[in-house]
């Protein structure tokens, strides 16, 4: 069947997102924690559609499609032990003779590079099991050691290896506080990779995280198992439509194409609202909602899982997905309200993508709420993106200009010529700061256009004047 | 006593003898009208006072023989009355009568004129050809000659033989008495209403009767925009036999309202000559059979003198609509009007709803529930009030709930049509089809030319091998095969979309609707009908991608054919066509995408700011619009037009109760969706559109080489690559300006031509949409003021 894809789930924060993200995804595909399938009736025909995510070892059990990588055991464990036999043991992978890469982006790479054919390896026998593979997704985290820079060799591997295949990543930025010093270095080196090498790159920071985590959980006392939850929600609705087919958007490419009009804009920015208990356990519960008010919501940054100073960013492309009982009229007129407040690009086709997605028929439907509460997502190609790489760049730059805290990476591979690599890999980014500045301005392409789309807005702007009784109110 | 022998012989008829052709069963009453003219004694010798007592009674016993329709002394038959031809004899009174006599005789002789018709009439309606109805009504009138009527004249006789005192006076003052007088007096008006039909009837040009019928319903089909469409057939019997009977029995019981004992005597001779209809009627009703042997019954089936079980034709849906038609000749009074127009509907219906069931079944009799099952209503009763109706609706329902049964139960419609659905819509299906799209888009995207069975053949492989996987819960899957039209999408489309303007438009220029109410036969309108089809416009000779003649069929299987009948499944396959137009296009630019932003050449930095900004980063732009564009355009197509109509088709909870609703309900979603502006006034701004998105994508993929000329690091390794050969000619600055500057214009014209495109459909879409939801509101605002 078509698009299967691999997961990949790189140290600690990797792992983690991913143990949300497969109960997630288990728990909207009916599988019980051990890959059986909770409703062993075959006569029943499924609604959903596994196969992207999971390989079905007989007609009951089935197994994810994820390589687990790291360089420190607890969490692969965890995972593990959470989910007895739900994945395949040959697709975990822990360093030997090493413990952590001590948050040093330099090891992880170095690590990655060595192991490199290892790796590529098990990418190759997970992707026999394939009938039409389609591409990868990465999880990690960009601040670390292992994640950032066993990752950033990962990138780095199968965008040489495969370079037809779709390489998606979602990726967890640093927040202000920053618990480890080095932090700056290694999301620099990783923002390069990502901005090279990954075809689409879903950004969440911490700041946005721990923020929402907040607000959203009842608990007040949160940790990072929570967090990821919010991530989890945030993959799961990236992934409705192709994991419960619709008319379109059945495959990665179709829904990342809308979103990346070019290499160098591929950094999206991601929005969730409500997080109702079908995507996080013991959080608060919301009012019934509709989806006019839902897609409207995201545009709202305090929805938002990344952390932005830009007021009023200039957005390139939207993608949505909206998953209940939704009324068809509820989005049109939504997409006509976004497309007046929304400020795009002048290029841009200035046209919002609303998926209606569908909830999984296994999850729990007790609480009638639940099943009227409409659930949207909104990916955005946008440039409140930059303000993340603004302040990655600041903090480095902090740091760097007085070379602090450079032993640690001294030993790595790349850094044995000095460090050309931390200023190139300082100019990638900035470049990539550019071209979404760039973008943002109407010489991008040329003036020639500029003309007919202001024409096209007066237009739609006369047709939508009306009158408290719906008439059109003749000028 | 002695027993005497005598001769008892009988002599044979000798055959040899010639027989007269119009030779009769019975004797002629007369045996002679012209031969045995005796010479009655002289009325006028009996003219005294004396003597009229004498001749009073001559004359009476002549007026008996009358009454029998013999011709007695002094009243005789014509002279040209011939017994033979089966004329009506006249009766003539001797001139020397009496006048007082002669005032009396005039009235009576006409009952023996009556008297004799009537005997006609129901010899001649013995004969097979008159029908069931008109047999019974002969029937009928035997019973009550012989009963009633002989009987009377016989009374009379008696009292003639008997009573000394039996005068003229009191002989009329009896006929004036009796009621056996006035019912033969209604029996004669109605029989000589029929033959005066039947006269007609011989005499009229039954093809143009016919023709006139057909355009006059046509006419009033369009004058009034009926909801109902009924199957009609307006041919004229020959012979009028049913139905026709009945109308005219029952026209007289009204224009004899206000007399009790003659209606009383004409509603049960009516009960009795509607007794077969009646039978018909019910059976029909209740068990879908239509036992009318000799075309009486309102309903007629068409393939009666076919043979069905010859490949397979009762299970073609068409027959659904033409094999059982309304006999618009002899509809009863009560059908003909407007109310009765829903009612004839629906007792057609019936009895074709029964018909599926027991076909279905393979059953020939469906069982009845005992309590109502074999009450055969009463003609007059069934007219009374609103017992037709009730009678009618209480089988249409029950007919309608085994229909139901039999499709939502039994079939399981609701997820047939949901995998129709999925098929030919993409409903929860979209991997299936990019699937499919991915696996032959190679295929699909090459040029359509004529032959094209290995193509066909090697999707319909792929197609096949994919069917094998799919569940067994996906009905309609099974009965889908793969091919290409012989006309591509655009052509097909276009000549819908043109009907529909020239509909919206009010404007009928070319279409030829008043021609055909004006055309004086059938000839003619056919000869009218086939030219429109040579009319369709002509055939353009742009070569398409298969992808345009790509369609699936599906022969859908009795009976569910009956619901989703060719005409739906005609719309299904345009609106797939349609869809999978768009998902073709979408995942053209999709796989575009990696192109453009994946491969190495696009990647590469190096280029100069020219092609970086006019080639590489116009290029994206342009496509990333293309692709937005036709994925909205798809996501507002299936998600607002598609979704919307077919969540009605299938919502249990809004289903009609009637399979007519269900039909009607259907259809019109369909035609909702066909409606749309997307697949009709932007249809044809869509289709270039589709070509420049082509065109662009085809450009992209050619794009590589050129991009390798025109930066020379590029140009030095590619040249590298290919060492040998030798001839290719190294970097060339001034041809790299020229072709960078060619490539540029070329993305702009394509740029600017493709944003005007998209501009010019959204004021379309906003156009459209603006008008219905302005008619909507209208509409909304005239339902709560009403």
């Amino acid at each position: 069947m078509a698009g299967e894809i691999i997961t990949i789930q790189v140290g600690q924060c990797g792992n983690h997102i991913g143990k949300q993200f497969w109960s997630q995804l288990a728990e909207e595909h009916g599988i019980e924690r051990s890959g059986q399938n909770k409703q062993p009736d075959n006569d029943i025909q499924r609604e959903d559609f596994t196969t992207p995510f999971f390989k079905q070892n007989d007609e009951n059990r089935y197994t994810p499609r994820a390589l687990m990588l790291d360089m420190e055991p607890s969490a692969i464990t965890d995972l593990q032990n959470y989910f007895p036999g739900f994945f395949d043991t040959r697709n975990s992978w822990i360093v030997q003779d090493e413990m952590g890469a001590g948050n040093t982006w330099s090891k992880g790479y170095d690590c990655g590079t060595a192991n490199e054919d290892i790796f590529l390896n098990m990418i190759d026998k997970e992707i026999d099991a394939t009938e039409n593979f389609e591409g990868f997704q990465l999880l990690h985290s960009v601040a670390g050691g292992t994640g950032s820079g066993l990752g950033s060799s990962l990138l780095e591997a199968i965008s040489d290896r495969y370079p037809k295949k779709f390489l998606s990543t979602y990726s967890v930025f640093p927040g202000n506080e920053s618990e480890v010093v080095v932090q700056p270095y290694n999301t620099i080196l990783t923002l390069r990779r990502l901005a090279e090498n990954s075809d689409a790159t879903v950004v969440f920071d911490n700041n946005a995280l721990l923020n929402l985590t907040g607000k959203v959980f009842r608990d007040p006392k949160t940790d990072y198992d929570h967090t990821n939850q919010l991530i989890a929600a945030t993959m799961s609705s990236i992934t409705n439509s192709i994991r419960f087919p619709s008319y379109m958007f059945s495959s990665i490419p179709s829904i990342f194409s809308t979103l990346v009009p070019s290499p160098d804009l591929h950094f999206l920015m991601p929005s969730f609202t409500p997080f109702t208990s079908d995507y996080v356990s013991r959080g608060n519960t919301y009012k019934q909602n509709n989806a006019y008010d839902v897609l409207l919501d995201l545009l709202d940054s305090s929805n938002w899982l990344v952390s932005t100073k830009r007021e009023n960013p200039t957005y390139f492309n939207v993608f949505n997905t909206v998953i209940g009982d939704v009324d068809p009229n509820d989005i049109t007129r939504a997409m006509t309200k976004i497309q007046q407040r929304v400020n795009f690009a002048p290029w841009a086709s200035k046209m919002v993508h609303v998926n209606m997605g569908r909830r999984s028929p296994y999850l729990e439907s007790n609480s009638t709420t639940n099943k009227k509460c409409i659930n949207g997502m909104m990916l955005a190609n946008s440039t409140s993106i930059v303000s993340v790489m603004d302040r990655a760049c600041k903090t480095f730059d902090k740091i760097f200009s007085k070379r602090a805290f450079l032993r640690t990476f001294e030993d790595g591979n790349l850094f044995q010529n000095g460090q050309e690599e931390f200023i190139d890999s300082r100019e990638v980014v900035q470049n990539v700061i550019d071209d979404y500045l760039a973008a943002e301005e109407d010489t991008y392409l040329d003036e020639v256009l500029i003309a007919d789309e202001n024409m096209f807005g007066e237009y739609t702007t006369a047709t939508n004047q009306v009158d408290a009784e719906g008439d059109n109110n003749m000028i | 006593m002695e027993v005497i022998q005598i001769e008892d012989r009988v002599q044979l008829e000798k055959l040899s003898e010639p027989r007269p052709i119009l030779s009769r069963l019975v004797n002629y009453e007369p045996l002679s009208n012209t031969h045995l003219k005796f010479k009655p004694f002289p009325l006028s010798e009996l003219s005294t006072t004396e003597q009229i007592r004498d001749q009073e009674a001559l004359v009476v016993r002549d007026l008996l023989n009358v009454l029998m329709g013999l011709d007695g002394s002094y009243i005789r038959y014509n002279n040209s009355f011939n017994p033979i031809s089966g004329d009506i004899p006249e009766f003539r009174i001797a001139k020397k009568m009496d006048s007082s006599l002669k005032a009396l005789c005039s009235r009576v002789v006409k009952l023996g004129k009556q008297y004799f018709f009537l005997c006609k009439c129901f010899e001649k309606w013995c004969d097979l050809r008159y029908g069931m109805t008109l047999q019974r009504l002969g029937y009928e009138i035997r019973q009550f000659i012989q009963l009633d009527y002989l009987r009377f004249v016989e009374s009379l006789e008696r009292q003639f033989n008997e009573n000394a005192t039996f005068s003229i006076r009191e002989f009329i003052q009896n006929i004036k008495d009796t009621e056996v007088i006035k019912q033969l007096e209604l029996l004669y008006t109605i029989c000589h209403k029929i033959e005066k039909e039947m006269y007609l009837r011989s005499n009229a040009d039954l093809l143009e009767e016919d023709f006139n019928n057909f355009i006059n319903d046509l006419r009033d089909e369009l004058q009034y925009k009926e909801d109902i469409m009924l199957a009609t057939d307006t041919s004229l019997l020959p012979i009028a036999k049913g139905g026709i009977i009945l109308k005219i029995v029952q026209k007289s019981i009204s224009e004899n309202l206000g007399d009790r004992s003659s209606v009383t005597f004409l509603k049960s001779l009516i009960n009795n000559i509607s007794q077969n209809y009646c039978q018909i009627l019910h059976e029909w009703l209740t068990q879908g059979l239509l036992n009318d042997p000799y075309d009486e019954f309102m309903i007629c089936d068409a393939m009666k003198n076919v043979d069905t079980s010859i490949a397979n034709l009762k299970f073609d849906d068409r027959l659904w609509f033409t094999q059982y038609r309304i006999r618009k000749d002899g509809l009863l009074p009560r059908f003909e009007s407007r109310e009765g127009n829903e009612l004839l509907f629906k007792v057609l219906m019936t009895g074709k709803l029964l018909n599926i069931i027991r076909i279905s079944y393979d059953i020939n009799e469906l069982p009845m529930n005992v309590n109502n099952g074999d009450i055969i209503p009463n003609f007059v009763e069934l007219l009374e009030g609103t017992n037709l109706e009730l009678y009618v609706n209480q089988w249409y329902n029950r007919a309608n709930e085994l229909c139901f049964k039999l499709y939502f139960d039994g079939y399981d419609l609701h997820s047939f049509l949901q995998s129709l659905q999925m098929q030919y819509f993409g409903y929860h299906n979209g991997h299936g089809i990019l699937k499919f799209l991915q696996r032959n888009i190679v295929d699909l995207a090459r040029n359509y030319k004529g032959d094209t069975t290995s193509i066909e053949n090697k999707l319909f492989q792929i197609f096949l091998s994919e069917r094998k996987n799919s569940s067994n819960h996906n009905t309609s899957m099974q009965f889908l095969t793969l091919g290409f039209d012989k006309q591509p999408f655009n052509e097909v489309i276009l000549q819908y979309v043109q009907q529909d303007i020239s509909r919206l438009n009010g404007t009928p220029d070319d279409d030829n609707s008043e021609e055909i109410l004006h055309a004086p036969n059938f000839n003619n309108l056919r000869s009218i009908l086939l030219n429109e089809i040579n009319h369709s416009p002509s055939t353009k000779t742009q070569v398409k991608s298969n992808i345009y003649y790509l369609q699936f069929n599906m022969r859908v299987p009795y009976p569910l054919n009956i619901i989703v009948n060719r005409t739906c499944i005609d719309q299904f396959q345009i609106i797939s066509r349609y869809i999978y137009l768009l998902q073709y296009h979408c995942k053209l630019l999709d796989d575009i995408w990696f192109e453009v932003n994946k491969n190495k050449l696009w990647r590469y930095r190096g280029y100069s700011p020219d092609v970086q900004r006019n080639v590489i980063r116009k290029s994206r732009v342009l496509h990333s619009k293309m692709n937005n564009f036709f994925k909205n355009v798809l996501q507002y197509f299936t998600q607002n037009v598609v979704e919307r109509e077919a969540s009605l088709m299938l919502s249990l909870r809004n289903s009609p109760k009637y399979i007519n609703d269900f039909q009607n309900l259907i259809q019109e979603c369909l035609t909702n969706i066909m409606t749309n502006c997307c697949l009709s006034q932007l249809m044809e701004i869509q289709l270039q559109m589709f070509d420049i998105a082509h065109k662009f994508c085809k450009f992209i993929i050619t794009l590589r080489s050129k991009l390798n000329q025109v930066d020379p690091r590029l140009q030095y390794r590619s040249n590298d690559y290919s060492q040998e050969e030798s001839n290719t000619p190294g970097y060339d600055e001034d041809e790299a300006l020229k072709l960078t500057s060619d490539l540029s214009g070329y993305i702009n014209v394509v740029y600017t031509g493709f944003d005007q495109h998209v501009q010019a459909f959204m004021e379309g879409l906003h156009h459209f949409y603006d008008n219905r939801t302005r008619l909507r509101i209208r509409e909304d605002r005239n339902g709560l003021g009403g």
